[in-house]
């Protein structure tokens, strides 16, 4: 009798696992918090990897005078990046660090991986945010457009984060 | 097997007249046919469990978003009722197999959900929960098989988690040792504790190479030893102390052949001596208040041959043959024919090691090669040795 409550928890457990899994996306539109953030001039005959989109962010390349990070990081270490709003409310990397930092105001803190450094001193990290499936009559708008994207991502307090929208834009460099 | 080979050998036994029929029958039925169906099931359940996931990662994305979730649930679910009818029919083979099956479609859902809803799947969540959930199901239906699959979920996750990710997850170490571990001693099977410390051993030696130098596992390695005191039932002590020991083996062999002066930092490290010469000591005093002479022999291992850079090959193939000339003394005293073939090994191996990496620079090649014959000869007159002595012994003893 002991074993069968134990049988019915343990699958309990992991049926309400998957489903919050499912609803934290949804709850996410509703109570997450949205920012716009710019993605990398990108050329149209590389956007398209089947049905979705590759995006790289401006916010993913680091220059030194942004990067607080006392020793050597390794390849997937975890980086945690301060993004500060401009006056049209696209959010700009401010700092990254290794360490955990403390957001004020409109600042957002998210986590993002290390991946290598370039020449030119420039750090590369990765938001985890690089593919974006968009809806079929979008596909053309994006096909059509030879500049930057602003990307609207929603972040959870918990740390979950997910595009919900982009859109095409005609930035001067 | 193992009933297999009795059979064979006691037909022998009753034909040369040392038992009769009867004694034979006795002694077979001590030997009781391992459940061999058990392992075919889950060997079954890992290829089928293998062969869904493919079929359905074949054709995932062509799925609306809902139904890949009504699928995964559904599929999971419906193997647990399947187990669970199986495990009321008395069906332990069955209802190991779809326990499994549902484990693993939990598992994969759990990272197919990750990747639809955009969780940052770049850590070791996933594995906390799997391993979590496994734990659950086993404490429902304490089967082997079912603790052994949790256990390399939670020990892969890990792996992951350090290796890769650089993140050495506190939560995913506590479930591996408190939640694994104190379900693991209460089985009560050495081969399970055998595989459960050579595991954690693992991970610690990952722990120790990602967080801070490869030496600090000598830390965790005379923890692990002092732990076989602590908790003295021979189910868990004996591989505490074995893999403790064995891996410790392993690190100084490494440090013989390819320890690098340029790795001086070592010297400086108080903090690694204030740890290392307590504990060390204390190890020693276990052994001499357990009137284990031969236990602190052991304990050469654990010494810091790093201390003088220029000299560590040298030491470290000393402190090998300190220890191999040891097991081999104890196995002889204690009529250990395990312990003296372990020590002919380490023996064998300390011998190599001097061969390429110590004298190679200092010695001369004609001189070198007759030294190594030298010493294989008194290896082999050892054995030789301790042959006679142990049938002349059982002579004796059949004389008595």
């Amino acid at each position: 009798m002991m074993r069968r409550r134990v049988l019915f928890m343990a699958v309990g457990f992991q049926v309400v696992v998957l489903l919050f899994m499912v609803t934290s996306s949804y709850a996410l539109d509703q109570f997450g918090k949205v920012i716009t953030i710019q993605t990398e001039a990108y050329d149209t005959e590389d956007v398209f990897y089947g049905d979705y989109v590759d995006i790289s962010y401006v916010a993913e390349t680091v220059r030194p005078e942004n990067w607080f990070v006392t020793e050597g990081v390794k390849s997937n270490q975890r980086i945690y990046v301060l993004l500060t709003p401009d006056e049209q409310g696209v959010y700009h990397l401010k700092a990254a660090s290794d360490r955990e930092m403390s957001a004020e105001s409109d600042d957002v803190v998210i986590v993002a991986r290390y991946r290598y450094q370039d020449q030119e001193q420039v750090h590369h990290i990765d938001l985890g945010l690089d593919r974006y499936h968009p809806h079929y009559e979008q596909q053309d708008e994006i096909e059509s457009s030879q500049e930057r994207m602003l990307v609207m991502i929603a972040l959870s307090p918990w740390g979950q984060k997910k595009i919900v929208e982009v859109e095409n834009v005609q930035v001067e460099p | 097997m193992k009933k297999g080979w009795i059979e064979s050998e006691s037909k022998k036994w009753v034909e040369e007249g040392i038992i009769d029929e009867r004694q034979k029958e006795a002694i077979i039925s001590r030997y009781e046919r391992q459940s061999t169906p058990m392992l075919f099931f889950f060997l079954a359940a890992v290829l089928i469990g293998l062969a869904c996931l493919s079929l359905i990662a074949a054709n995932w994305t062509a799925i609306h978003h809902i139904w890949r979730v009504v699928l995964i649930m559904g599929a999971m679910l419906v193997f647990y009722i399947v187990g669970a009818r199986a495990f009321m029919q008395n069906r332990q083979g069955i209802g190991v197999f779809a326990f499994l099956v549902a484990l693993s479609i939990f598992g994969a859902g759990v990272f197919l959900l990750g990747d639809m809803y955009h969780f940052s799947m770049n850590s070791a969540f996933a594995f906390l929960v799997w391993g979590l959930a496994v734990l659950l199901i086993y404490l429902s239906q304490p089967q082997v098989y079912i603790w052994i699959f949790g256990l390399v979920v939670v020990f892969i996750g890990q792996l992951v988690s350090t290796i890769q990710l650089h993140d050495f997850d506190w939560l995913l170490m506590a479930l591996f040792v408190i939640g694994y571990g104190t379900v693991g001693y209460f089985i009560k099977q050495q081969k399970l504790m055998w595989l459960f410390t050579s595991l954690l051993a693992v991970l610690l030696f990952a722990f120790s190479i990602e967080e801070l130098t490869y030496y600090w596992y000598t830390i965790f390695a005379l923890i692990l030893y002092l732990f076989s005191y602590i908790i003295k039932t021979g189910v868990i002590s004996k591989p505490l102390q074995g893999v403790s020991i064995l891996s410790m083996f392993i690190i100084v062999v490494y440090q013989a052949l390819f320890f690098n002066w340029s790795w001086q930092s070592v010297v400086n490290d108080v903090v690694y001596y204030l740890f290392l010469i307590p504990f060390l000591s204390l190890a020693v005093l276990m052994a001499v208040l357990n009137r284990e002479r031969f236990g602190a022999i052991q304990l050469v291992l654990f010494l810091p041959v790093f201390i003088w850079p220029e000299l560590t090959t040298l030491l470290a193939a000393l402190v090998l043959f300190a220890f191999s000339i040891g097991k081999l003394i104890e196995g002889d005293q204690l009529k250990d024919g395990r312990k003296v073939k372990l020590g002919i090994v380490a023996f064998l191996i300390s011998v190599s090691i001097v061969y390429v990496e110590v004298a190679w620079v200092a010695l001369d090649r004609t001189l070198f090669f007759l030294t190594g014959g030298i010493i294989l000869l008194i290896v082999g007159l050892l054995l030789n040795r301790y042959q006679q002595n142990q049938m002349k012994g059982s002579d004796e003893h059949d004389a008595t």
